[in-house]
């Protein structure tokens, strides 16, 4: 499909809104962005969003959806999840190695705790 | 201390999924590009970029505004728009972040910049290292062309731009712009002389616009905000933000994007997180094979373009290495040497040959054969290569060796007065000594490879430094601290 105009390009972003890994608060569907840039895939990011694939089927969650992100700059945690469910703060997790991968899903995405020990506080003003 | 990081270049930079121009496009992605082609003319698009203040972010800090300027005045009927993605220095890596991570940026902005100079091709000369970078700019380009962002008749706006990628085969050299141009020909990464400039001699000896990765990335933004909301950040002569990457001896490495004139204390104790195990800072190192070494009593400068010319550093493309207490400086100027004498084209004689005899001298200073008057003969030739060098590369090649002997001069009168080494890193300098902590428990007597460690038991030891070879197992091996090194 080509866009046409700049009208065509404003529906097309309307129109695929749903569709984006963005946290939207109108949606129920759940964010798992695993850092994968050269520094995340090197710590081990591909095995980390294939654990989380793995536990979030075990649990029979469909509405989590895990996508590749770049590397947000914090390349000493990696590998890095941030959790974006619709309504609330979305949290960055870092050092999250199998079992901290099983923690999310266990803790922070079926019962609602936060899991702190791998919470990763980064202040960016973004733009 | 708390200083918060500004995302201007980073914006996108594990937001979006960088495969999928649905993310982008949500984010206002290519908005900027269709708000040029329906709303702005091409000198309104050259005003905004120039108004700005946005500058060169690959390292010598060029005006981007008057860079469009120039090609958009250059007449021909062809002009390239390139981008220089050839990032080469050591422990750099903000525009592989950028690529990977937002890809979409750099091309929209490209389109911006074609369509701002008059040009209907881009090329993005990416290093063949950058697997994943040129894996995300493909499907990216393939997914903009699918959706009519690129190609023909763009939008239907009348406007026609095509997106190309091109590999660089790992020549530090290439980076540099008249080398880079003559590699996309098919050509010796060689330079040569400017002027003529790119934008009015480039590309097939068209005018061509060429930016860095971070330079373009920027660009949207300043197109979307407009150029005073861009001028909100930074200082009056470095407008805006730069990215970091902060290396080496930190407790948090990784990407820093701060407001310019942050000041380094601000990136390495605060964003950074200070360096580790309670060591002392010794020095960060920015602007790669081309900077140098700035002490501690500096670390409170405001960084940006000017600040850091001034200390015998420059801003470089945003490496940023920082060094502790067990660095050598003299060392580390080797490391930068070694680099660039392998780099170097060979194609004029001052870099070919000069940086082969700088990279001799450092060698005998640290092999402990060096005598005082090498120091002013590294000051001397070092000085003529900078003058005297057909490119950036030879130009700035001795500046880490330059910038070290100003602020470490005592380690290098170490180094050839007493032949010895402060940091204990120059393996050929290095003295273990035993002192009177040692019990006498024998460990390092039993270990040493060639038997020069001789004592009673309980008794304290002693090295024969005449047999010694350096190897520092006793010192790893000593469960009391009784040996050091320096």
């Amino acid at each position: 499909m080509k866009l046409s105009s700049w009208e065509a390009l404003k529906q097309y972003r309307e129109d695929t809104k749903d569709e984006v890994s963005l946290l939207n608060p109108e949606s129920t569907k759940i964010i798992l962005a695993v850092g994968e840039a050269t520094c995340g895939i090197a710590a081990g990011s591909k095995k980390i969003a294939a654990v989380l694939q793995e536990e979030s089927k075990k649990m029979g969650l469909d509405n989590v959806e895990i996508i590749p992100t770049g590397c947000y700059g914090c390349c000493y945690a990696e590998p890095m999840v941030e959790v974006r469910i619709p309504g609330q703060a979305p949290v960055h997790y870092g050092y999250v190695n199998e079992e901290a991968a099983k923690k999310i899903i266990a803790e922070h995405i079926v019962k609602g705790i936060i899991v702190d020990k791998n919470v990763l506080r980064v202040e960016v003003t973004s733009t | 201390m708390s200083v918060s990081q500004v995302r201007i270049a980073l914006r996108n930079c594990g937001v979006i999924n960088p495969e999928n121009i649905k993310d982008y496009i949500a984010r206002g992605g290519y908005d900027a590009m269709a708000k040029c082609l329906f709303a702005m003319s091409q000198d309104e698009v050259i005003d905004i970029i120039k108004k700005s203040g946005l500058r060169g972010r690959g390292g010598a800090g060029f005006p981007t505004g008057i860079k469009w300027e120039t090609a958009r005045r250059a007449q021909s009927d062809v002009k390239y728009v390139l981008c220089n993605a050839d990032e080469g220095d050591p422990g750099a890596f903000m525009d592989r972040s950028v690529l990977e991570g937002d890809p979409h940026a750099v091309l929209e902005a490209m389109a911006i910049c074609g369509y701002a100079i008059g040009a209907r091709e881009g090329v993005i000369y990416v290093r063949a290292e950058y697997p994943l970078a040129v894996k995300r700019l493909q499907i990216a380009i393939e997914q903009a062309t699918e959706l009519g962002l690129f190609g023909e008749n763009i939008l239907g706006s009348g406007f026609s731009f095509t997106m190309r990628l091109y590999f660089g085969a790992g020549a530090f050299v290439c980076g540099e712009e008249t080398s880079l141009m003559n590699s996309v020909q098919g050509g010796r990464g060689e330079p040569r002389l400017k002027p003529p400039f790119p934008a009015n001699v480039g590309l097939w000896n068209k005018p061509t616009n060429i930016n860095n990765v971070e330079t373009y990335a920027n660009v949207p933004t300043i197109i979307r905000n407009g150029a005073d909301w861009y001028r909100g950040f930074g200082t009056e002569k470095s407008p805006g933000t730069k990215v970091f990457a902060v290396v080496g001896k930190v407790n948090k490495v990784g990407l820093v994007e701060v407001p310019m004139g942050t000041t380094l204390r601000d990136i390495i104790e605060g964003i950074a997180g200070g360096i580790p195990n309670g060591k002392r800072f010794k020095a960060a190192q920015t602007g790669g094979p081309s900077g140098g070494c700035i002490p501690a009593e500096h670390l409170d400068t405001p960084i940006d373009y000017e600040s850091l010319i001034a200390l015998g550093s420059m801003m470089g493309s945003g490496g940023m290495i920082v060094m502790d207490e067990d660095d050598c400086m003299v060392g580390i100027a080797k490391f930068y040497l070694t680099f660039t004498a392998e780099e170097s084209c060979g194609k004029c004689t001052p870099c070919r040959v000069g940086n082969m005899r700088l990279l001799e001298t450092l060698t005998r200073i640290t092999d402990g054969h060096g005598v005082e008057e090498d120091l002013t003969s590294l000051e001397n030739l070092g000085a003529t290569i900078k003058d005297t060098a057909l490119c950036g590369l030879g130009q700035s090649s001795p500046n880490p060796i330059l910038s070290t002997l100003h602020y470490f001069k005592d380690e290098y009168l170490a180094h050839v007065r007493e032949h010895r080494c402060p940091a204990g890193t120059c393996q050929k300098l290095v003295r273990y000594r035993i002192t009177d902590k040692c019990v006498g428990c024998t460990v390092c007597a039993r270990n040493c490879p060639v038997s020069c460690i001789s004592g009673d038991r309980k008794q304290k030891h002693s090295i024969d430094q005449s047999r010694c070879i350096k190897c520092g197992v006793c010192f790893s091996k000593c469960r009391f601290g009784a040996i050091v090194k320096g």
